[in-house]
């Protein structure tokens, strides 16, 4: 049986179910299926602990869950190993597998979640933990409609405007996040055992229409709520530097690309870019109202 | 190659102090050096973990965050082109699920060790977390300790296996995977010329001796206060109103009671008497 999705401007054919993802009736620009993986790949021009790199395969190794080999940027193959769970399996499908096809799409992927404001994408960007996905969930409390959580692929029209794509249908929530804004986790599935991080399912996201980008906030901590308006070169590198999976461009050959779509993104006279520090004491509701107040 | 040099030390040991001054030492500009600028990543940087694997670390269990730890270190020793690296430890010297090290001898030059007199310890301990003085000593006994096992939520670090105050040093003083440099936080204010100069030839740095008064002075405790009034640090605890708070030796006797001095040596005689802390059970500081 095969599945079929879109995320972050791939349309997707599934062997395996993915529940996270949109659903397309697009046709396919990468298929996934179940099928041997082998342990090596030829010809490796890069490696990393879990990963090896050649000038068209990418091969990710996951003790405990699966063997993923991206072949092309079309193809992904996975076997997984003997007692692993379906959800692990999909988690680095979601993240790493995602972020490798992305960046062979020449798409560029920022570390992002992204929200919709008066019919333009805001996109609160950062590393892992600084609070993108709380800080959507306020947003989706307060109405707002939520396009991504952690990874928002940016795309040029014609008039060189850039656009986001919609990419998932849940937010990943820490227990934490969840009880603070209210929720009980019994309400949701849990990602995965012994990780207490829950799927939080956003009913109202419509179909994978990209949005015009309208503002970037970058996110980071230092001791104090402030913000600062970045422009050029600034902007280039905090773009840059919040390329999701940014350390697996220059195994795949893409730096020269990336250089290109980050300086177009920095260049846009249509995006403004905000950097934000916040405390690590800074409650995320304030962070969201700090944002608000900006839109 | 080997690269590393790790600043390891039971917490509010005299980590940040020592960090300070290499930074001092080694980054000499016109402004001097700042605070929130230090030299010493932090061993168990989540970011660090997450850019080398190209993984979640906050899709991971403990367990699997354990056994690639050692990974993530021996793949970011890769990068370093200039020697010596510091990086900040808290955690105990200890192995992986596979019998390596987690603080591999293949990728390190050696750790510079701090200790501190745990009476101490526990004071300063205790204002950082905003903690009651009882509730620190016993964390400072718990053998299982584990600093930063959130697990409801997500943190800028990893998870770090401190143990107990006597844990943490016995398990880095009994290690013969890499060369040790033992300092203690007492000798280093009583007698920094000496103390720091060692530091200095431990790292290789041997050179930079000769600016070693300055350096000292420009990193003593009422500097690095005043920056941090000014500037404010990013390593500070949320919780604690300042990081830098008095910085000096004994300041114990004025806070434990008779019964948390007992209970702190009761717990950790045996380390206290090997250090110098105790003789003939008489506190020495």
């Amino acid at each position: 049986m095969k599945y079929n999705y879109f995320t972050n401007g791939l349309n997707i054919s599934s062997e395996i179910p993915i529940p996270e993802l949109l659903s397309s009736r697009e046709r396919p620009d990468v298929w996934i299926r179940i099928g041997k993986v082998p342990e090596h790949i030829d010809n490796v021009i890069a490696t990393g602990p879990l990963r090896q790199i050649s000038k068209t395969e990418f091969l990710l190794d996951i003790a405990n869950t699966a063997r993923y080999l991206v072949k092309g940027n079309s193809e992904v193959i996975v076997e997984p190993y003997p007692n692993a769970e379906e959800n692990v399996i999909r988690l680095y499908l979601l993240s790493t597998i995602l972020g490798v096809l992305l960046h062979k799409h020449d798409i560029l992927a920022l570390h992002a979640s992204s929200i919709v404001h008066n019919n333009k994408a805001i996109l609160i960007s950062g590393p892992s933990g600084i609070g993108k996905s709380t800080v959507a969930l306020g947003f989706h409390q307060k109405g707002y409609e939520i396009l991504n959580d952690d990874v928002s692929s940016v795309f040029f029209d014609h008039d060189n405007r850039p656009h986001v794509y919609s990419g998932f249908n849940h937010l990943k929530l820490w227990s934490n996040s969840l009880e603070k804004n209210g929720y009980k986790t019994q309400q949701f599935n849990k990602l995965r055992d012994n990780v207490e991080k829950y799927s939080f399912p956003l009913a109202k996201l419509k179909e994978s229409k990209p949005i015009e980008i309208k503002t970037v906030f970058f996110i980071s901590i230092k001791d104090k709520l402030e913000k600062e308006i970045l422009q050029g070169i600034r902007a280039y590198e905090y773009i840059r530097k919040n390329t999701f999976r940014y350390r697996l461009i220059d195994g795949l050959n893409k730096k020269e690309k990336n250089f290109a779509m980050c300086g177009a993104l920095a260049n846009s006279k249509y995006v403004e870019f905000i950097h934000i520090v916040r405390s690590e004491a800074t409650p995320h509701q304030t962070l969201v109202n700090y944002i608000e107040e900006h839109l | 190659m080997k690269s590393i040099i790790w600043i390891a030390s039971y917490p509010k040991s005299g980590n940040t102090w020592v960090r300070a001054f290499l930074t001092r030492m080694m980054r000499v500009s016109p402004d001097g050096f700042s605070i929130n600028d230090l030299l010493g990543k932090n061993a168990s940087s989540r970011k660090l973990f997450d850019e080398q694997l190209c993984i979640e670390s906050s899709d991971l269990s403990f367990d699997e965050i354990d056994s690639l730890q050692p990974l993530a270190l021996k793949s970011f020793a890769k990068d370093i082109t200039a020697t010596p690296y510091f990086m900040k430890v808290h955690d105990k010297f200890r192995y992986g699920a596979k019998g390596e090290a987690f603080f591999a001898s293949s990728i390190s030059i050696g750790a510079i060790y701090i200790v501190r007199n745990p009476l101490d310890v526990a004071v300063s301990y205790a204002h950082h977390n905003k903690q009651e003085v009882d509730a620190i000593i016993k964390q400072m006994r718990d053998e299982h300790l584990v600093y930063y096992n959130v697990r409801d939520r997500m943190s800028s670090h990893l998870p770090q296996q401190l143990s107990s105050w006597s844990g943490n040093i016995r398990s880095w003083l009994t290690q013969k995977e890499i060369p040790l440099l033992l300092i203690r936080y007492e000798d280093l204010v009583t007698n920094p010329l000496e103390q720091f100069g060692r530091i200095l030839d431990f790292s290789g740095l041997g050179s930079l001796q000769e600016q070693l008064p300055i350096g000292i002075e420009e990193v003593s405790f009422e500097s690095l206060q005043k920056q941090e009034e000014i500037h404010g640090f990013k390593e500070k605890h949320a919780a604690s109103d300042f990081f830098f708070r008095k910085g000096v030796v004994g300041s114990w006797r004025d806070v434990l009671t008779d019964r948390q001095k007992e209970e702190i040596i009761t717990d950790h005689r045996e380390v206290m008497e090997e250090l110098g802390y105790l003789i003939n059970d008489s506190t020495v500081y």
